[in-house]
């Protein structure tokens, strides 16, 4: 079947199975930057946001996502023009082997939509679906206090 | 090969006629169907775009629309009835992401373990409201001993007669936060000064999926708080277990009752009024 996808504010129109899901065709159509871990919705290593929500694209049929608006983590910043998570994370030494970053800084980036100075507790909720097996977190949730600080102090 | 085909209904009654057809089912959005596979069903019904997605109260009955995500109800509860033991169950089901797409309705339609809402379902005396094949309204138990009650039938809201002023407790036995639990155990309580009005406690995740723990409610309704001391919660609050991964039949019996009494115990002893 054929849909339309809004990628990071471009429309796209691609070719998938019926019973494709999300993370299969963002994949196929070149958005690596989505990471395949589990494949069962545990690890959050492919979490991208979709109409505004985070969710894990592994479990989310491609047909159920067509027209609507799907932001991966190189929609919020470049390599030349970093988000402030993006930098953070970077910063705080927050990324090791980097396989959990691009959904963990999403993860991040939808809290501090919705809640811009997070409680620690309140960050480790929303963190509470993507694993690292590297940091051990201490210095993810650096990176997101002090991005949250940043992204404060700037509005 | 067999290509199946997706339905997007903008009605219920646009729902309810794809449902009619053969081997089609329908997706609220939740992880389900994805773990199962949809290659043997000819057609799926995606239910995002039916309103279906509402959280509304009218004189103490709460009606939750089928399409409501998990994280939207919670949130929504929380907001209007803090400490309500819905928002607590599905607040804390699985993690942020599958919150975002779990949705009540799917959730009723098979009632997964992970899914959390069985258990406060079951003290709420929740009732499944559904149209198309079977339209109508079902009790929890009826509506989990009779299956095929859904084919052609599409649930359409969780209705909750009796939904707040009640103190509440509730907890999931996980390692961490984003495990399916090995059991639940659901609390209500009303109290009149150190009467008990009522209690309702139900566990989930043993031999029977949901179980309402009667004779300890019985003990408990119309007796005074200083009696709960002299009662044994814990013996009245086991029940039968299968082996699961978190542990034996035997021990998760035992923690699980040990579990019950501490939530009756919370729901009944502690100070502030929540709902």
């Amino acid at each position: 079947m054929k849909g339309t996808f809004f990628i990071n504010g471009r429309k796209e129109e691609w070719s998938f199975a019926p019973d494709a899901v999300l993370l299969d065709v963002l994949r196929e159509n070149g958005r690596t930057e989505v990471h395949r871990g589990c494949g069962e919705g545990a690890c959050g290593s492919c979490a991208v946001v979709l109409d505004g929500a985070l969710v894990n694209s592994c479990q989310v049929f491609a047909a159920s996502a067509q027209e609507k608006e799907i932001l991966t983590v190189a929609g919020i910043g470049s390599i030349h023009s970093p988000h402030p998570l993006q930098s953070a994370f970077v910063e705080t030494g927050a990324v090791q082997c980097g396989f959990c970053t691009p959904a963990m800084i999403l993860a991040a980036y939808c809290l501090l939509k919705k809640i811009p100075n997070p409680t620690d507790d309140e960050i480790r909720r929303a963190l509470d679906g993507n694993s690292c097996r590297c940091t051990g977190y201490v210095k993810i949730i650096e990176a997101v206090r002090l991005a949250a600080r940043r992204m404060s102090s700037h509005d | 090969m067999n290509m199946v085909q997706w339905y997007f209904p903008e009605t219920v009654d646009e729902a309810v006629a794809f449902l009619g057809r053969e081997r089609t089912i329908p997706h609220g959005g939740g992880t389900s169907l994805v773990k199962s596979g949809i290659s043997s069903y000819s057609g799926v019904v995606d239910l995002a775009r039916v309103p279906l997605n509402y959280l509304k109260t009218d004189r103490g009955i709460l009606e939750i629309g089928a399409n409501q995500t998990f994280a939207s109800a919670a949130e929504n509860l929380s907001n209007l009835y803090p400490g309500c033991i819905l928002a607590s169950a599905l607040g804390s089901a699985a993690s942020t992401p599958l919150r975002n797409r779990i949705t009540v309705g799917g959730s009723a339609s098979l009632f997964p373990l992970w899914s959390d809402l069985i258990g406060p379902m079951a003290v709420l005396e929740g009732e499944i409201c559904t149209e198309g094949k079977n339209a109508g309204s079902f009790d929890l138990s009826t509506w989990l001993a009779n299956r095929p009650v859904q084919k052609g039938t599409l649930i359409t809201s969780l209705l909750f007669p009796d939904a707040f002023d009640w103190v509440s407790a509730y907890y999931r036995e996980v390692r961490v936060g984003f495990d399916y639990p090995a059991f639940t155990v659901s609390v209500l309580a009303r109290k009149n000064g150190s009467m008990i009005e009522r209690v309702r406690v139900a566990l989930s995740g043993g031999t029977d999926r949901v179980t309402r723990l009667t004779e300890l409610e019985e003990a408990l309704n119309g007796a005074d708080l200083s009696k709960v001391s002299s009662l044994d919660l814990r013996k009245m609050g086991t029940a039968r277990f299968g082996r699961k991964p978190a542990g034996s039949p035997e021990y998760l019996s035992e923690i699980a009752a040990v579990q019950v009494e501490r939530c009756v115990k919370s729901a009944l002893f502690r100070e502030e009024e929540t709902r």
